[in-house]
């Protein structure tokens, strides 16, 4: 399509705007409020073009392109109503800086003697450099302004962590608005009030987290001039370079742009080429990967526990006191924990550490293995996991997408933009869950169950394919005839009943949908602990994705979980987490090699205690030895995302004198114990072995990856897959009439390696408490409880003191919680499963 | 009662007028806005009381109709078959009403309109001239119709257009029907209804919209509101005849909650409809569906605008956005939608029924049909006018109006709302139709008309208007948001006195930057009033400028008001009505205004006894002239 601008011939994509073939074509239109992936808004009126044949001006961002058209952007009456709308603009915005002769010496020698105020200058503007209004103001020329400025004089909005808003600045080009309504799906700001007196604004102009926002700040991204900006950038000098890391927090793999100062991280934004997240983030990626290199909590010196206290050491005593000491156990005696936030590199040279020195199956996770590992249970047996999940692309492609077990918005926020893509697109969708959130609203359809009801409602609805039209096939494998026979015998009542679901008649809308033709996909999440009910959940899940035709997005909650899931198969079985706090709290394990958060359990103490942390915990006040290890940019290796994409980051920072990476301190350990082959000279090298051992990784190498942008994991070989026989008699929820409410335990990456992100900034704890226990209202008051108040939450086999909150959304008789690991001291517990009977009480 | 199909539809409207008793007479009551202000529903009320006191429910029957329009006389009572027009009529004269006219035939003189211009005193509803020179098509029905009665509306043909549509005609008959009447939508733009029906109709969808924009916002205009308040079956019939042509099957009337009347009589009309089987599956029996919504506005001016009103039905915040797509493409969610105003959609059962020859050939060549205004400012007979296109501002002030008020001179009147134009003296003679007024650099609009008189300062008036889109602007787009903004700022400065030189200037590239800049019909037409009035009136301008002076003495801070020491008796009546205690003097001597205390609220001059007129107003050099010669007040 060619389309004709200022007598040029542009080429011009269809389906294009003519702003969008303009900007391919490198032919500059000026726009404030137009950006790609928003829909187009036309407020700034800056674009406005002339097309032959058409009446009047016309915005460039509105029109799309027609082959022919002749498109003129520069006429005389085009530039004057440019400059006199740019002149507008500028009336609310400080423009004294903006249209001053000498703005380019001003920055070198201040030259001018034209002083102006901090509030009205632009050389203290957060944004000053970045600021595209001065960039129009430049294109256009502007020099002078011929009205009289009204300053709005709006207090500035300081309420809220992590970002200030000052709507002096604002232009009203709605980007931010438009950004969190249309990719974010939240609508936590809109437009506020009308005429001149219009601003962007949250309902009623509460501050925005009692609006619910979840402070992912693409608003803040979005915001062409300073109106948003982050306020610990405020006190910053411009960035010396900027580089480019996979965040390891939780699951999704976003790929960040973190601005580097002096050899600290002073920010990071999302990467706009980001494959996982593509310019999205969330508040843990967004604000908060700065907290954690730089942390007051940092460890940087090894340390050894001689006698009653921790005392700093050089790292070759360290090192030697601790080998000495592992080596008087004696096979299995010895407990290690790894965190699934660190590289894939670390991940398999502690899991060789473990099993070639230490000499020991009871290796654990510091976090729940999830969803993907549950999958690839079921797949060992039954067919390829890599034919039966799906990347996040094709969430957004999706014609129906069912939502099993996770508030998307708070807990996989990268997940949800891409669910808003496809609901965009008229994508229909179930929201299946125990507690209300803002997915509902979106939803054409919302599976309230209770708690531990999910297997039952999955069930019942893999039943349904079945019976409401489904024909039943033979190519779903051998012994299906069994599956198809066991779900129509199910009693649907019963069902129904056991997951808490009111009326049938919303489980026969979402089967209606699932049976609709298109792509489906579902999204699943586990609790904390898997047990019986979700492996059933699972297998449920499966029958139904295959009964539909749809895909599976298995979501993993930590930053390298699945990365580890692959790895964890080729090593010896794991025990359960219950089966090793047993292990610990009975003495069976008497020395524990913590390379990752676990709990401080009160029952027994173990002999001997190694930490190999980044930062001071609960946990490293007990310690016998610590060792200061490396965080995520300090560190180069793999992380591979809840897709199975696996991404290369790179090392950006130096880390502190006196601190390693993980995987060097367990070689130095190797090297004086004498145990084991740990001959690597770099994380390169540990990859090189990983890639021969663990299948998944096959021909894998850094170089390959920082080239090829990441890719997939190499699938085990396609096989057809089998329906699975569920378990014959449904998994009940535990009940016991001394603990009588159910508490339901979420795992979140609410942190990163041992530091809680309450901790690291008080921003976070406003947005989520882990100390908060969410009880209905009803059930608080005849516990006779108000929001705020300390409780005890007791459980067959321990207890832990908490903070209760109300919230109509949790269910009678429920209870949940952020199970953060184990992180803070009063949470130090370790959840026997995912939903569990609790009793309240008040605590002191 | 159960559904009606075509041919029960005529047996049913036999029933109802066999039932009605020829030779009963009915006490017709306007319950229209203005009435009811008036409290006619209390009147109303009181006559029925009076008929049961008297005992003669069989011979007598008392309706509350639609807005005859002619508020100025409110509350206004016919009495029918006779057509006796009594006005201004009062609780205390329903006694005589019943003793001469119901009971002897005879008439209450004091209650009968006079004719100004001959003193005679008229009889008949139709012989006043207020309604005399207007032709009433689709208003004239309002008087007879009980607007909570679908009966009444049957029994005056209602429906029969409808019937008659799905009966025989395809929907393309509909819309050449409608495109060969040259209607053209009344809401503002004056575009062809016909074309813009087939350019809906020719979009295939799995679903089709049409709305009845009533979202009535200009100041002083009420025409809508008095369709839908009093006749509600004939835009209900319009939309569906609408919908049957575009292939639509789910309406909405989008009324602003601030018509309480309107929403409450138009959705207990929808409700009748259904119940009649007139709106809902099979419509008269046919294979046509349909069915329609009421959809309360929140009251903001710009949701008017066809994109932002559907915008609001979606539930987002009235924002207008770019066109095209046009709504017949792209309307309310996505689909595509047909908007016609309350007015255009009333016309629709009309032409039906009576043909587009017929309809054809009232009007001019481009305009066809009747235009219903709302007649208010400074004019004898506020109400609501309709008259056939092309009639002269002339006529319609000074005929039917009855001329400026108070005897005062003619100085402008502002056609189609806030964003119309301010329409010269020199101009009266001018035929009122959508091109004409277009050239004028006014518009139609929804009908608003705003007649000002000599006491009008056209400054002040532009600041008006402009004032009130600018607070209406939705701030979307930049010109329309500041640009009126900084509009009403020099125009501010001007009638303070503190005009530059290159005010009009500046205003004259600010408006024409915000009349081809902004997004929407809102800001694109926001500066017709500046610009009509610096085209018609810029000496007044000058004046404001130049001399610090408003000659219609209107601007505050350009005025002074003076006792004339010649004239005034001493009378005190000014100083105890002075709210700031400005003035001083004894009784029997003059009275003198201290200038720096007086707000200029005018107190003083209202109630000045019109013999005495004492009290003036100066501008320019005189009022420089008082000011020097000011004293101040003595302290008591």
């Amino acid at each position: 399509m060619k389309i004709s601008l200022n007598g040029k011939q542009i080429d011009a994509g269809a389906g294009r705007t003519v702003l969008e073939a303009a900007r391919a074509a490198g032919v500059y239109i000026p726009s404030l409020c137009d950006i790609p992936r928003l829909e187009p808004f036309g407020g700034c009126r800056l674009c406005l073009i002339e097309i032959s044949g058409r009446r009047g001006y016309v915005p460039a961002c509105c029109t799309s392109v027609e082959d022919g058209m002749t498109v003129l952007s520069e006429t005389p009456a085009l530039q004057k109503i440019r400059r006199e709308i740019l002149e507008l603009i500028l009336t609310e915005h400080p423009n004294a800086c903006l249209i001053c002769t000498e703005k380019e010496s001003c920055d070198e020698h201040k030259s001018t003697i034209r002083k102006v105020g901090e509030t009205t200058g632009c050389v203290l503007c957060p944004n000053n450099g970045r600021c595209e209004l001065q960039d129009v103001v430049e294109a256009v020329g502007l020099d002078r302004v011929r009205f009289p400025a009204v300053y709005r004089n709006i207090d500035i909005k300081k309420t809220d962590p992590f970002f200030d808003r000052d709507y002096n600045l604002c232009i009203l080009c709605g980007r931010c608005v438009r950004t969190c309504q249309e990719e974010r799906g939240a609508g936590t700001i809109s437009f506020i009030r009308r005429g001149s007196e219009a601003v962007v604004g949250t309902v009623l102009d509460v501050p925005l987290l009692e609006a619910g926002c979840q402070m992912c700040g693409a608003c803040v991204d979005a915001c062409p001039t300073g109106a948003l900006t982050e306020r610990a950038l405020k006190y910053e000098q411009p960035a010396e370079r900027t580089d480019s890391i996979i965040c390891p927090v939780c699951g999704m793999g976003c790929r960040m742009d973190v601005s580097l100062l002096g050899g600290r991280i002073i920010g990071s934004r999302p990467a706009p080429d980001g494959p996982a997240n593509g310019g999205q983030a969330c508040v843990r990626g967004r604000f908060l990967l700065r907290e954690i290199p730089g942390s007051d909590l940092r460890i940087t010196m090894p340390m050894i526990r001689r006698k009653k206290d921790l005392e700093e050491v050089e790292w070759a005593e360290a090192l030697d006191f601790v080998a000495g000491r592992l080596k008087s156990f004696k096979k299995d005696e010895i407990g290690l924990v790894y965190s699934t936030q660190l590289t894939t590199e670390d991940i398999f040279a502690l899991k060789k550490f473990g099993r070639d020195v230490l000499k020991t199956k009871r290796v654990l996770p510091s976090s729940a293995s999830g969803a993907p590992d549950m999958m690839m249970d079921l797949a060992g047996t039954n067919g390829s996991i890599s034919s039966l999940i799906c990347d996040l692309n094709a969430v957004a492609e999706a014609d129906t997408l069912v939502v099993c077990g996770s508030d998307l918005p708070r807990a996989h926020p990268i997940a949800w933009v891409n669910v808003l893509k496809a609901l965009k697109k008229d994508a229909g969708l179930v929201v299946a869950g125990t507690a209300d959130s803002s997915m509902d609203r979106h939803a054409d359809v919302t599976l309230r169950v209770k708690p531990g009801g999910e297997s039952a409602l999955y069930g019942l609805l893999a039943g349904k394919m079945i019976t409401n039209g489904r024909e039943k096939s033979g190519a779903l494998g051998p012994g299906s005839e069994k599956v198809f026979a066991f779900y129509e015998s199910q009693k649907e009542k019963a069902l129904l009943d056991s997951s808490g679901i009111e009326k049938m008649s919303s489980v026969e809308t979402a089967a209606a949908l699932l049976l609709k033709k298109g792509k489906t996909v579902i999204l699943w999440d586990t609790g904390t602990v898997p047990d019986d009910r979700e492996k059933e959940a699972a297998v449920h899940l499966w029958n139904l994705a295959l009964l539909t035709g749809a895909r599976l997005l298995p979501l993993s909650s930590t930053g390298n979980s699945r990365g580890a899931a692959e790895i964890r198969r080729s090593f010896a079985a794991e025990p359960t987490a219950s089966a090793f706090t047993q292990d610990v709290a009975e003495g069976r394990i008497k020395a524990l090699y913590l390379a990752g958060p676990f709990p401080v359990l009160k029952t027994k103490k173990t002999e001997f205690t190694v930490l190999q942390a980044s930062f001071w915990s609960e946990a490293s006040a007990k310690a016998d030895a610590v060792f200061p290890a490396a965080v995520f940019a300090e560190t180069e290796g793999t992380f591979v995302n809840t897709e199975g994409r696996l991404q290369y980051s790179p090392r950006v920072l130096e880390p502190p004198d006196g601190v390693k990476e993980d995987w060097r301190i367990v070689s130095l350990l190797s090297q004086i114990m004498k145990r084991g082959d740990f001959t690597f000279k770099n994380a390169s090298g540990i990859l090189k072995e990983a890639s021969e051992v663990v299948p998944a990784f096959a021909g894998a190498s850094f170089t390959g990856l920082k080239k090829s942008n990441g890719r997939f994991l190499k699938s085990a070989g396609e096989s057809p897959l089998n329906l699975i026989l569920p378990f014959e008699k449904p998994t009940k929820i535990p009940t016991n009439k001394s603990y009588p409410l159910l508490l339901e335990c979420r795992d979140s990456a609410e942190g990163y390696r041992e530091l809680l992100f309450a901790v690291a900034h008080p921003g976070f704890a406003l947005l989520r408490d882990p100390e908060a226990v969410w009880l209905n209202p009803k059930d608080a008051k005849s516990l006779k409880l108000g929001d705020g108040d300390p409780i005890k939450v007791s459980f067959f086999g321990g207890s832990f003191g908490a903070v209760a909150r109300l919230s109509d959304g949790v269910p009678v008789g429920a209870a949940r919680t952020i199970y953060a690991g184990g992180l803070l001291p009063e949470l130090s517990f370790v959840p026997p499963a995912s939903v569990f009977p609790v009793k309240i009480t008040r605590g002191q | 009662m159960s559904k009606l199909n075509v041919s029960s539809l005529d047996s049913l409207r036999n029933k109802i007028l066999k039932k009605r008793k020829k030779d009963k007479t009915i006490v017709t009551i306007c319950g229209g806005t203005g009435c009811h202000a008036y409290g006619c529903m209390e009147l109303a009320e009181a006559f029925k009381a009076e008929v049961r006191a008297r005992k003669l429910t069989n011979r007598v029957e008392v309706r509350t109709t639609g807005c005859h329009g002619f508020c100025e006389r409110g509350p206004i009572v016919v009495i029918q078959p006779q057509e006796i027009f009594y006005q201004r009529v009062k609780g205390s004269d329903i006694d005589e009403i019943f003793d001469l006219t119901i009971l002897q035939n005879k008439l209450v003189d004091r209650l009968l309109y006079v004719d100004s211009a001959s003193g005679e005193k008229i009889v008949e509803e139709k012989n006043v001239p207020f309604y005399k020179l207007q032709k009433r098509i689709i208003f004239g029905n309002n008087g007879f119709i009980d607007p909570t009665d679908i009966e009444d509306y049957i029994a005056l043909d209602g429906y029969r257009a409808l019937a008659k549509v799905l009966e025989g005609m395809t929907p393309e008959d509909v819309i050449a029907e409608i495109e060969k009447a040259g209607l053209r939508g009344r809401g503002g733009a004056g575009f062809p209804t016909g074309k813009k029906w087939e350019i809906c109709r020719g979009y295939k969808a799995d679903q089709k919209y049409i709305i009845c924009n009533a979202d009535e916002g200009d100041p002083g205009a009420y025409m809508d509101r008095s369709l839908l308040e009093g006749n509600p079956h004939s835009v209900i019939e319009g939309m569906i005849i609408g919908a049957y042509a575009i292939g639509a099957t789910e309406g909405y009337i989008y009324v602003r909650m601030e018509y309480p009347l309107a929403v409450k009589n138009i959705t207990q009309a929808l409700e009748d409809a259904r119940r009649m089987g007139l709106l809902g599956d099979s419509i008269l029996g046919s294979k046509f569906s349909l069915d329609i919504h009421v959809f309360k506005g929140a009251g903001a001016f710009v949701s008017g605008e066809e994109t932002s009103l559907m915008a609001s039905i979606e539930g987002r915040r009235a924002f207008p956005r770019q066109k095209p797509p046009f709504p017949a493409e792209q309307g309310l969610w996505g689909k595509p939608t047909n908007i016609n105003n309350v007015e255009t959609w009333a016309n629709v059962p009309v032409i039906l029924s009576k043909g587009a020859a017929w309809f054809g050939k009232i009007g001019t060549r481009k305009s066809k049909g009747t235009k219903i205004f709302s007649l208010v400012g400074k004019i004898n007979n506020t109400g609501l006018v309709e008259v056939p296109m092309g009639m002269t501002l002339r006529e319609i002030i000074f005929d039917i109006g009855g001329g400026i008020k108070d005897g005062k001179k003619f100085k402008a009147v502002q056609t189609g709302g806030p964003s119309g134009g301010c329409i010269p003296a020199d101009m009266l003679d001018s035929p009122i139709d959508f091109d004409t007024l277009n050239k004028a650099g006014s518009m139609m609009g929804s009908g608003g008309m705003i007649v000002m008189d000599e006491d009008t300062c056209m400054v002040d008036v532009a600041r008006y208007f402009l004032h009130f889109t600018q607070e209406e602007s939705c701030g979307k787009c930049v010109p329309c948001r500041i640009g009126n903004r900084q509009l009403v700022d020099i125009l501010t400065r001007i009638t303070k006195g503190e005009g530059k030189a290159e005010d009009l200037k500046t205003l004259r590239s600010l408006a024409s930057t915000i009349k081809s800049g902004s997004l929407c019909g809102l800001g694109q037409t926001a500066p017709n009033p500046v610009l009509t009035t610096m085209r018609y009136f810029e000496d007044e301008y000058i004046a404001h400028i130049e001399k610090q002076s408003c000659p219609a003495l209107v601007c505050k801070d350009l005025i002074v008001y003076f006792i004339e020491p010649d004239k005034c008796v001493g009378c005190l009546l000014c100083i105890k009505s002075c709210p700031v205690d400005a003035i001083s003097g004894e009784r029997r001597e003059v009275h003198v205004i201290d200038q720096e205390l007086c707000i200029k609220c005018g107190a003083c001059l209202d109630v000045c006894p019109a013999k005495v007129g004492a009290v003036s107003k100066y501008t320019g050099k005189k009022k420089t002239a008082v000011l020097k010669k000011s004293v101040k007040r003595e302290k008591p």
